[in-house]
């Protein structure tokens, strides 16, 4: 073998480790930094939605790696802090380190790749591609149980179900009644944390003042994003049909200028009837010994007597007032005329039929009769003397 | 002997007659004691009923009071008596009539006559319905005087006071003739002179109504 020959092979022996040295930390800096974990947050965007992904890489080899800098690739979001990585430096080994970028979702609903980009100082590069779901159904709200009609300054009360059909959790829900014809025992109502598939029912008090409407709107946060959406209940003033009515029977009126009105009170409705008095109205004056009469609670088709006192001068008629209150304290007021029929008791003349302003027909009928047989008789006497 | 159908059927015949003879009192006085004895039942009963008002104590004056009323209702009668003869009389004098008190208080009297029937047929009102009638025991003056007011205006006395006021007008169809043969006024004159205390009697007894 020839010197030069030798030479050449022992240069190359000498130099060939450093050559592979060199190619080797390039190559090798990428298969030591390893993409470890990444957080999508919110987990699911909602359109317009501003939210993070954090990607931690570990160097899990035995040397320093240094990364030249790091970036976020994507047309489908729009990338908040670009250049937050455009320098990062060395990653030690064993050694952890995590990235996040500020994305907003200005995209319509889907599954989209932005790609993780590192750029390492030696040459080379890692990439990876993070999953970032957008999907923009809102939380639903659904009035499950209403009243079947509204009264006026009547508190009724109003069921209302939100529902969380998105495949995240929402946060801070709260839901709240607004109404300019209504008003409201509780003004809001928060519920918290609702579980993607769950639900919560909620029930506010309602007192309205007049036919309209009710907005329930529900607020929650899908990360930092604060959003709203609504329900409108549109209702109308009814007459309260299945409400405690008071029917006054059995009537009997004695006296005269002070009069005793007695009979029988019940309760023809579907509800209970509380604190049911009894008393007379203009132009009626209440008196001893029965200015009120306390009758009590009444049961829908429940009844009691009572007895009334009071005096008044030259009226023919005289309201009766039933004063109630329903189950939840609201006030009623019920009317019901009676005629005096010139202070006789009604028990008499009940049962026969009375002339149109009370006066008995029997004595209608003797003054008819007298003056029929009066002027029969002039007539008579007439006829007759005309023949003398 | 008077004939009561004569008085009723005929009496232009009967007071023609009447008037040729000199005044009786007598025949008159007895009718109109039967009117006011049948008012002074009506009264006793009517009186009765409102004692009732009076506050518990008071029980055994309700019987002195009830004859009070009794007596009263019987002078009454007389009294009015006396007033339509004077009330016809000054008519037959403004009319240029020629009158004589008694013999109008005569002619009065027999033409009271119907007035027996009302006075029987407003006891009979009276008696039935008052039974029904419930008065509340005060001592309250106002109460007394709405429920008075009550009374006067309840049915049975509002019914009481119809027949009073067309027995009436049998009297006043009455008294028409026996003015016009005692006064010698024409038949149309004569009526004027019973019609004109007979309207103001009509209006006193139904004031009432409208007050």
């Amino acid at each position: 073998m020839k010197p030069e020959i030798i030479i050449l092979l022992i240069l190359a022996m000498l130099l060939a480790p450093a050559v592979s040295a060199a190619s080797t930390s390039t190559n090798t800096a990428a298969s030591y930094i390893e993409i470890t974990s990444y957080e999508v947050s919110p987990s699911v965007f909602m359109k317009w939605d501003t939210g993070t992904i954090k990607v931690t890489i570990k160097n899990t080899g035995t040397s320093s790696v240094e990364i030249k800098s790091a970036s976020l690739f994507t047309k489908d979001f729009t990338l908040i802090n670009e250049q937050s990585y455009s320098t990062v430096g060395t990653v030690g080994p064993g050694t952890s380190r995590d990235f996040t970028f500020t994305i907003r979702a200005d995209t319509s609903d889907g599954i989209y790749y932005p790609r993780f980009y590192l750029n390492f100082a030696g040459g080379g590069s890692l990439s990876h591609l993070v999953p970032v779901k957008v999907e923009s159904t809102p939380l639903e709200i659904s009035i499950i149980d209403i009243p079947d009609e509204f009264q006026e300054g009547v508190k009724e009360s109003i069921t209302v179900l939100v529902g969380n059909p998105r495949e995240n959790a929402a946060n801070g829900v709260v839901v709240k009644p607004e109404s300019d014809s209504a008003s409201f025992i509780q003004n809001s109502y928060f519920i918290g944390e609702l579980l993607p598939d769950g639900s919560q029912e909620v029930t506010f008090d309602v007192i309205p003042t007049e036919s309209g409407d009710i907005v329930f709107m529900v607020e929650y946060r899908n990360g930092l994003n604060l959003h709203t959406t609504e329900q409108v209940l549109i209702y109308t003033i009814g007459e309260g049909k299945k409400n405690a009515e008071m029917v006054i029977n059995n009537v009997e009126v004695a006296g005269s200028g002070t009069y005793t009105v007695t009979g029988d009170v019940t309760n023809a409705g579907l509800k209970n009837a509380k604190s049911v008095i009894v008393t007379s109205a203009d132009p009626a004056v209440p008196t001893d010994p029965n200015r009120l009469y306390v009758v009590g609670e009444l049961e829908p088709d429940d009844f009691s007597s009572f007895e009334v006192t009071f005096t008044t001068e030259g009226a023919t008629e005289v309201p009766l007032l039933i004063l109630y209150k329903d189950d939840d304290g609201n006030s009623y007021e019920e009317k019901v005329t009676v005629t005096l029929e010139g202070g006789f008791t009604q028990s008499g003349s009940q049962t026969s039929p009375e002339g149109s302003d009370g006066f008995p027909v029997e004595l209608i009928a003797l003054v008819i009769i007298a003056a029929a047989g009066v002027g029969g008789a002039i007539i008579y006497s007439c006829k007759k003397q005309g023949k003398i | 002997m008077i004939s009561v159908t004569d008085i009723l059927v005929t009496p232009r015949h009967f007071f023609g007659e009447l008037c040729k003879k000199e005044t009786d009192l007598k025949i008159p006085v007895l009718i109109i004691l039967i009117i006011a004895f049948i008012g002074g039942i009506s009264a006793y009963v009517v009186t009765g009923k409102t004692m009732t008002m009076m506050p518990s104590g008071m029980e055994g004056a309700a019987f002195i009071v009830s004859l009070i009323g009794f007596s009263a209702a019987l002078i009454m009668t007389f009294i009015i008596w006396i007033i339509w003869a004077v009330a016809i009389m000054i008519m037959v004098y403004i009319l240029k009539g020629k009158p004589s008190f008694t013999r109008l208080l005569e002619i009065v009297g027999y033409g009271f006559i119907p007035q027996i029937f009302g006075s029987i047929i407003s006891m009979g009102i009276m008696i039935t319905s008052l039974p029904d009638l419930v008065l509340p025991a005060t001592s309250n003056m106002q109460e007394i005087e709405a429920a008075m007011k009550a009374f006067t205006n309840s049915p049975a006395m509002m019914a009481a006071m119809f027949i009073g006021v067309i027995f009436t007008l049998w009297s006043a169809y009455i008294w028409t003739f026996g003015v016009k043969e005692s006064s010698k006024l024409e038949l149309k004159k004569a009526a004027i002179c019973v019609a004109v205390p007979l309207v103001i009697y009509i209006l006193l007894t139904t004031s009432s109504l409208f007050m």
